[in-house]
């Protein structure tokens, strides 16, 4: 087997979870396989230094990088592609003040729990909406992000606590306004 | 604040340090028997815990409601694009 279907090979069956990482980093599908077809040819660009140890986390480490390089200079936009989620139940009861727009959207997204989201450090969102949102385990986190499993443990727990605070503190505005 | 709050602050703070680990149930980080008792022993007993740990389950599951499959048509692309760029060679 040549070096070009090996590549094949070991990648092919990676690209599902390159999707999935990829879409938690930039916030949109059509973003995501751009990202992963950047990811792809980079990888392949350099075969030669990989040592054919861990697929998964070599890939991992490139999209990272190449996510670090392009796609933050776009400030994604988290919101816009969850909006697209069928029937998403509001939690907490949080009831911010609504415009038409957004009211027409009740029942359908919680725009209270997407900015308390979005309002979270990218560490922490980034595990959050991995863990949460695309469902990665503890293990599988800390390898997409090449931090150790404590690390993860630690923002996930600060995460939920912050956006709990947020969601209490609007909560509490609306009760009082 | 009554006494008994103020005599269980503390734990109060161990518990929510440790609700999201005990929540998750992860392999890669499970709690102790012990701290499993510990933990499930305070949260009957203590309301605001309890309210949290409510809290944080609904909250997950919100946003667990985002979550949809990896789109096919992405993969059959990526894959199509793989297998020219790896011919190309």
């Amino acid at each position: 087997m040549n070096k070009p279907e090996a590549f094949r090979l070991f990648v092919e069956p990676e690209i599902p979870i390159l999707l999935r990482v990829a879409r938690s980093l930039t916030g949109g599908s059509a973003d995501a396989e751009d990202l992963v077809q950047e990811t792809l040819i980079k990888a392949f660009g350099a075969l030669e230094k990989f040592d054919g140890a861990n697929p998964r986390a070599w890939l991992l480490t490139i999209l990272r990088n190449a996510a670090h390089n392009v796609w933050r200079k776009k400030k994604p936009d988290y919101v816009d592609d969850w909006t697209l989620l069928p029937d998403f139940k509001p939690a907490f009861n949080a009831e911010p003040p609504r415009s038409a727009e957004e009211d027409a959207l009740s029942g359908v997204v919680d725009p209270a729990l997407t900015k308390a989201v979005n309002g979270l450090a990218e560490e922490f969102r980034s595990v959050l909406i991995l863990i949460d949102v695309e469902g990665f385990s503890y293990a599988e986190c800390s390898e997409i992000l090449g931090i150790p499993i404590g690390t993860v443990m630690s923002r996930r727990s600060r995460a939920v606590a912050k956006v709990r605070k947020s969601l209490q503190k609007w909560k509490e505005e609306a009760v009082t306004a | 604040m009554k006494i008994s709050e103020v005599m269980s602050m503390p734990e109060c703070r161990w518990v929510r340090a440790h609700l999201t680990q005990y929540l998750d149930r992860d392999p890669s980080a499970p709690l102790s028997n012990e701290e499993l008792t510990r933990l499930e022993t305070h949260i009957a007993i203590c309301e605001k815990c309890a309210s949290i740990s409510e809290d944080y389950k609904e909250m997950s599951k919100a946003l667990s409601q985002y979550r949809k499959n990896v789109d096919q048509e992405s993969i059959e692309r990526l894959s199509n694009s793989l297998k020219k760029l790896t011919s190309e060679e």
